[in-house]
Order: structure tokens, then C-alpha cells, then sequence
């Protein structure tokens, strides 16, 4: 390795600063949600930082400069103290009473499941970043951006080279956060760059352990926590640095805190929503699908349920949501063309192996017309035995979330429907990729279903933990007390229509919070 | 019983189906908890875990070395600030032990690929897409495993790496 262990405290205790420091900030966190707080801490902080080095790529400034390690760190130390003072969500009331051995079982099984994606990721480390979508697209990405310290000429010309990077197109968050690495090193990493992206397996962890215990009584979200914790593909992700993971862990988030948003009556949830939203299109292509589906779900239970709707985001609200990820859709919509990175999905074919052969480039939407039909049932099949054959891999999640989502699609909660259709919308378009797809369809199937079905894993788990604490009393978290004294996100003043959180507006009384 | 929100199913078919959930979330957790114990437990992991600071350095040799060659030696031939450009042309070995070097030897160098069985048959210097190339035929013997060799090689006045190299930074 290269990095000593000051190298590496700096290497992962920045994002880590500037996250809590961001989250502190945001006091949206209970005080006693420290997996919570940790775990958006870890996303929001390597977020925050990728952007940074972004931006310092763009200035005349150099990374291989001391600076350009030291001006972050100072820059997140002096935000974590500052934010330092009492800002945080006070201590939530105390909730029912709860077996200790339950209790204590949950955090066995967290501490079970997080010594052992460590012990992975240690072993992982006896190998080089030399291999597979780790080195070919993300960390080639770093090393091309690091050599030719930022984005100008050099840049261009070396990414102009074939075969250098796969896939330019992809969103730089995976490629940035490895670049990180080497500017702490001062030079090329070969293991430690993996390190960064690792870091995420613990902030999916810890979300996912508050996600589950916000809604179920300990016992329960230990048996959810066990196997949203052992999903195969979480498991290589302690191996290989793909982006796979961060799409997972941002789908599963920013539906967790929409969820929040209705269950607490509560905007501020838009705020981390907003953020995540954000760090969906950084982290792959397939965030913007995702983002795409969450739009249409809500958009079209806003249509059906008007002004019945039992939370109004109002402006402020929406902007919070949606702004960060327009500003990055903007961003990275520019970069590609400015670059002239072009999606092979959508050209139908890969650079510089496929155009020299083809006398005529169909596009994407000609080749799912071609080829469409006869992908289906081989798609589908595939589809099927993915998450019906390989327990090990899907735990069966994803399964369950089909069959139990179809039987109670007239179910009783219409949140928990427009979860369930996002989700449905997002498997439609990831078939759609496959009936479009330029390459041979069973090897692409063969290297790359698993990865995609990954991707919604998390949130299914999510969707059937909300449908067992609606379903059955004796497996929700005991019931807290709403906040009713405490401020919301604020009010509109903007659209002057008051307070963002206005159950009374229909005339109706809000359901009740899916948990209680 | 209709369910509130006028769904089809009883509220009862419902909570059927939710302990069925829990059943088999139940099922897979033990199995997926058993793994994880499983993987700590395992005598082999607790020795790699054990071994990993005297065994890495001998790893990293041996990852690159198992294909190409004493990496050291490569490393001592090229400076960092270099561009070498290198061809890839033993179809054997297959597109991922090229891609292995492709992404090893970047941005140490720009590495470069080619199939064409025109190549050189030892040492050659090509022109390619504007780049200078330097080829290293490695199917007619000047294998990425004598590059350890290539060291006496280098230092030849009139044929070797080193000599390219040279040409290569002189661009």
C-alpha cells in the first residue's frame, strides 16, 4: 500500500467530518439515531467531497499539490466545529417498553454483519484494482482525471485514446471518490482507491439499520437488517468498488426519507431526500431512471389523491427536493457534451469496437423495435430465475416484493402503492434496457442483470418491511409520540399558503403513520 | 372484510400473507447469518487475515508477476513521467490478461492494443492513430517475462526498451 495510517485517517476521516458536520447541520436526525446520523453522514460527506474536487479540477489549481489535500481537510474540520454547537434534533420521547434481549439481539446483528463486511473488505485488499468495471471505467476514470489534473486539454486528449476509459459517460462520483486517494497518496494508488468506495457498504448499513428500526420492533428488523446485510451483491461490493452499490443505497434512501417525510408530517425529510436524489445521478446512468420513476409515482398519486393528499411539500419543499438533482442533471448534461461522452446504450453501439463494423448505427429505440419482441421472453426468464433461483444472491427479497406487491396492489395504504409502483416502473425500464440492447442479449444478461436487480434490492426490502409493520401490530416499533410542539421544515411563506405540513387541509383527518 | 383504502383483499389476507413475509425473511436471515459466521470462522480467512502485511508485497509481485513478468523490473525501465505505448499481440493470452496490463501499466503509460498480426516480430516501432507505438510482440517470443532479462537489454546501445522508451519521452 501507499498510504500510511495518517494517509488513511485523512483519506476517510474528511467525507466522514464533512458529513457529520453537513448532517448536524441539517437537524433532521434524532439525537439517539446514531446509525442514522452516521450512515447519511458517510454519503453526504463523500457527495459533498466528490464535488469539491470537482470543482478544484476545474480551477488552475493542481492536485498534486499539497493544497490540495490540506485545503479540505481544514475545510471540514472547521465545518464539523462549527456545527458542533447544539443544533441537533433534541431526544425523541421514549418509545414502549422493549425486551433487552430483543434490543441487544438487533445490535448483535449489526455488529455481526459489519465486523464481517471489515473482514472483506480486508482481504480485499490483498488484491489490485486491476480488473473488471472497478478498474476499467471507474478507477481508469480517476487515474485519467489525476494525470491530467483537472479537466482541460489533457483531459479531453487522453480520454480521447481508446481504450483507456470505458464507458466516459458514466457520472464521476465512483471515479472522484478514488481520485481522492490518490491525491492524499500524491500519486497513483493501486488498492487504497477501492477504500473510498468501501466506505459506502457501511453507510448502506447503517441506513438501512435505521430505516428498519424507526418501523419494527427489534426482534423483526434484526431478521431484516440479517438480510439486507448478506445480499450477494453487497457482499463483492466489499471487493469490488462498482457503483452498483451507491445506486442501491440511494434508491433505498431517498425512499426511506419520502416515506419519513409522511409518516413524521414532517418536510425537513425533503431536505436529505433532495441530497440523495442528487447523489442517484452522480453514482450511474441508472439513477436518472430511477429518479424518472419516483416522479411519475408521485405524480400520478398526487393526481389521484388531489387535494386529499395527506402532505403538501409546497415550493420550498419541492425545490429542496428536486433542485439539487436538477443542478446535477444540468451539470453532468453539459460535461458529457462538452467532452462528446456519448452513452453506447443510447447510440447503440460501443466505441471504437462496433461503429467500424456497422455500415448503419441504429439507435436505441430502432433496435427495441427490431428486437424487442424476441428479447422479452429470454429477458423475463432471466429476470425470473434471478430472483427466484439465487436466494444466496437476492434472499428472496425481491420475489416477495413482486408477488406480495401485485396481490395487495388495492391494498390499504396508498403509500406504500406508490412505492410499490415506482419500483415496478423502475424493473420495466431496466426490461426495456435488455429489449434494446445492441450487445449479444445473453451475455449481456449473463454480466449485468444481477447488478441492475441489486439495485431495487434494498428498497423491495424496504417496501415489505413497511407492508409487515401496516400488516401486523406485534411487529412495529412501539409507538413515540408526534413532534407536534417541534418546528417543521417551515412555513411557505413564499407561496404565503403557511405551513408545509397542513393535515387539515382537505378537511379530512391524515391517515395514520404506516408504523403506528 | 373489505380493507379501508377499498383494495380487494381482506385486511386478514393481509396479514396472512406479512407473516408469510416474516417467515421467509426469517428463513433467509438465519442463512445469510450463518454466512457471515461462516466466512469469519473460516480457518483460511483468519490465516490471510493474519499473513496480510508480510504476504501483500509478495501478492502484488505475484498478481502482476503470474503474467507479465517481474513488475519491479518494468517499473525500474520506465520512468514515471514516460509514455510507452504498448501492443498487444499473443492472442492466447486473451483479452483480460491485456486488460489487466492495460489498466497496471495506465498512467504510467498509455498502453495500447492491437491485433494486428502484421506486427513486429520482436521490438518494432509503429505508427498508429498519430501515436508513436511501440510494440512488443509478445508472440514471437519477447515475452513481458524477459523484460526482468530486458534489464541487459535496456542497457544495449542499439536494441532495446530502454532505447524506446528514450524516444518515447523525447516526443
Amino acid at each position: 500500500m501507499t498510504l500510511g495510517l495518517f494517509g488513511l485517517a485523512v483519506a476517510l476521516g474528511v467525507p466522514l467530518c464533512a458529513g457529520l458536520a453537513f448532517t448536524r447541520s441539517l437537524a433532521v436526525f434524532e439525537r439517539e439515531d446514531l446509525s442514522g446520523r452516521l450512515g447519511q453522514s458517510l454519503l453526504t460527506g463523500n457527495l459533498l467531497l466528490a464535488l469539491f474536487l470537482i470543482a478544484w479540477g476545474w480551477s488552475p489549481l493542481s492536485y498534486h499539490v499539497p493544497a490540495a489535500r490540506i485545503v479540505p481537510g481544514l475545510l471540514a474540520l472547521a465545518c464539523l466545529v462549527v456545527s458542533l454547537r447544539p443544533k441537533e434534533r433534541g431526544t425523541r420521547p421514549p418509545r414502549g417498553k422493549e425486551w433487552a434481549l430483543e434490543v441487544w439481539f438487533f445490535r448483535g446483528v449489526l455488529v455481526l454483519v459489519a465486523v464481517g463486511l471489515a473482514d472483506r473488505i480486508l482481504i480485499s485488499s490483498l488484491e489490485l484494482v486491476s480488473v473488471s468495471d472497478e478498474a476499467h471505467i471507474w478507477a481508469s476514470k480517476a487515474k485519467a482525471i489525476f494525470c491530467s489534473d483537472g479537466f482541460g486539454e489533457a483531459f479531453r486528449q487522453t480520454t480521447e485514446l481508446p481504450t483507456i476509459v470505458s464507458h466516459r459517460d458514466y457520472p464521476p462520483l465512483n471515479s472522484m471518490i478514488q481520485l481522492w486517494s490518490f491525491v492524499v497518496a500524491g500519486e497513483i494508488t493501486h488498492v487504497e482507491n477501492r477504500l473510498g468506495v468501501q466506505v459506502f457498504l457501511f453507510a448502506y448499513l447503517f441506513l438501512v439499520a435505521s430505516a428498519l428500526r424507526r418501523r419494527l420492533r427489534p426482534g423483526v428488523a434484526a431478521l431484516f437488517l440479517a438480510c439486507l446485510g448478506t445480499l450477494g451483491f453487497v457482499w463483492f461490493s466489499a471487493q469490488r468498488a462498482y457503483s452498483d452499490l451507491l445506486v442501491g443505497l440511494g434508491v433505498f434512501v431517498l425512499w426511506d426519507m419520502l416515506a419519513r417525510v409522511e409518516e413524521e408530517r414532517d418536510t425537513r425529510w425533503l431536505v436529505p431526500a433532495g441530497l440523495v436524489a442528487a447523489f442517484l445521478l452522480w453514482s450511474k446512468n441508472e439513477g436518472l431512471l430511477v429518479l424518472l420513476a419516483t416522479a411519475v409515482a408521485l405524480g400520478v398519486r398526487g393526481t389521484l389523491l388531489g387535494p386529499r393528499s395527506p402532505v403538501r411539500f409546497g415550493r420550498r419543499g419541492w425545490a429542496a427536493l428536486a433542485g439539487p438533482a436538477l443542478v446535477s442533471f444540468g451539470y453532468l448534461t453539459w460535461f458529457n457534451r462538452r467532452f462528446d461522452f456519448r452513452s453506447d446504450l443510447l447510440q447503440g453501439y460501443m466505441r471504437d469496437v462496433h461503429v467500424a463494423k456497422l455500415d448503419v448505427v441504429p439507435g436505441f429505440f430502432e433496435l427495441v423495435a427490431r428486437n424487442g419482441a424476441d428479447h422479452l421472453p429470454v429477458v423475463l426468464s432471466a429476470f425470473l430465475e434471478h430472483m427466484a433461483q439465487k436466494p444466496e444472491q437476492t434472499r428472496l427479497l425481491l420475489l416477495a416484493f413482486v408477488i406480495v406487491g401485485v396481490l395487495v396492489a388495492g391494498g390499504r395504504n396508498p403509500r406504500a402503492r406508490t412505492l410499490a409502483l415506482a419500483l415496478f416502473l423502475v424493473l420495466a425500464g431496466y426490461v426495456a434496457v435488455y429489449l434494446g440492447t445492441y450487445r449479444e442479449l445473453v451475455r449481456h444478461l449473463d454480466t449485468s442483470a444481477h447488478r441492475l436487480l441489486f439495485q431495487v434490492l434494498p428498497a423491495s426490502g424496504l417496501w415489505l418491511a413497511q407492508f409487515v409493520a401496516q400488516a401486523l401490530p406485534w411487529a412495529r416499533a412501539q409507538e413515540r409520540e408526534l413532534r407536534a410542539s417541534e418546528p417543521s421544515f417551515a412555513t411557505d411563506s413564499s407561496s404565503g399558503r403557511g405551513p408545509l405540513v397542513d393535515s387539515t387541509a382537505s378537511g379530512v383527518s391524515p391517515p395514520p403513520p404506516l408504523g403506528s | 372484510m373489505k380493507s379501508e383504502g377499498g383494495g380487494r383483499f381482506s385486511a386478514r389476507f393481509e396479514t396472512w400473507l406479512a407473516c408469510a413475509v416474516v417467515l421467509v425473511v426469517g428463513w433467509q436471515a438465519v442463512a445469510g447469518l450463518v454466512f457471515v459466521v461462516h466466512g469469519l470462522a473460516r480457518p483460511s480467512a483468519s490465516l490471510r487475515r493474519a499473513a496480510l502485511l508480510a504476504e501483500r508485497d509478495e501478492r502484488f509481485e505475484r498478481t502482476l508477476g503470474d503474467d507479465f513478468g517481474a513488475w519491479s523490473a518494468v517499473t525500474e525501465l520506465v520512468p514515471s513521467d514516460s509514455r510507452l505505448i504498448v501492443a498487444y499481440a499473443k492472442r492466447s493470452r486473451g483479452p483480460l490478461q491485456y486488460l489487466r496490463l492495460r489498466t497496471m501499466l495506465y498512467p504510467l503509460e498509455l498502453t495500447h492494443h492491437t491485433h494486428d498480426p502484421r506486427a513486429p516480430s520482436a521490438i518494432g516501432l509503429g505508427e498508429e492513430e498519430g501515436w508513436e507505438a511501440f510494440v512488443l510482440d509478445l508472440a514471437s517470443g519477447m515475452d513481458l517475462a524477459t523484460v526482468a532479462g530486458a534489464r541487459e537489454l535496456a542497457r544495449g546501445p542499439s536494441f532495446g526498451l530502454w532505447q524506446l522508451v528514450g524516444q518515447g519521452e523525447s516526443r
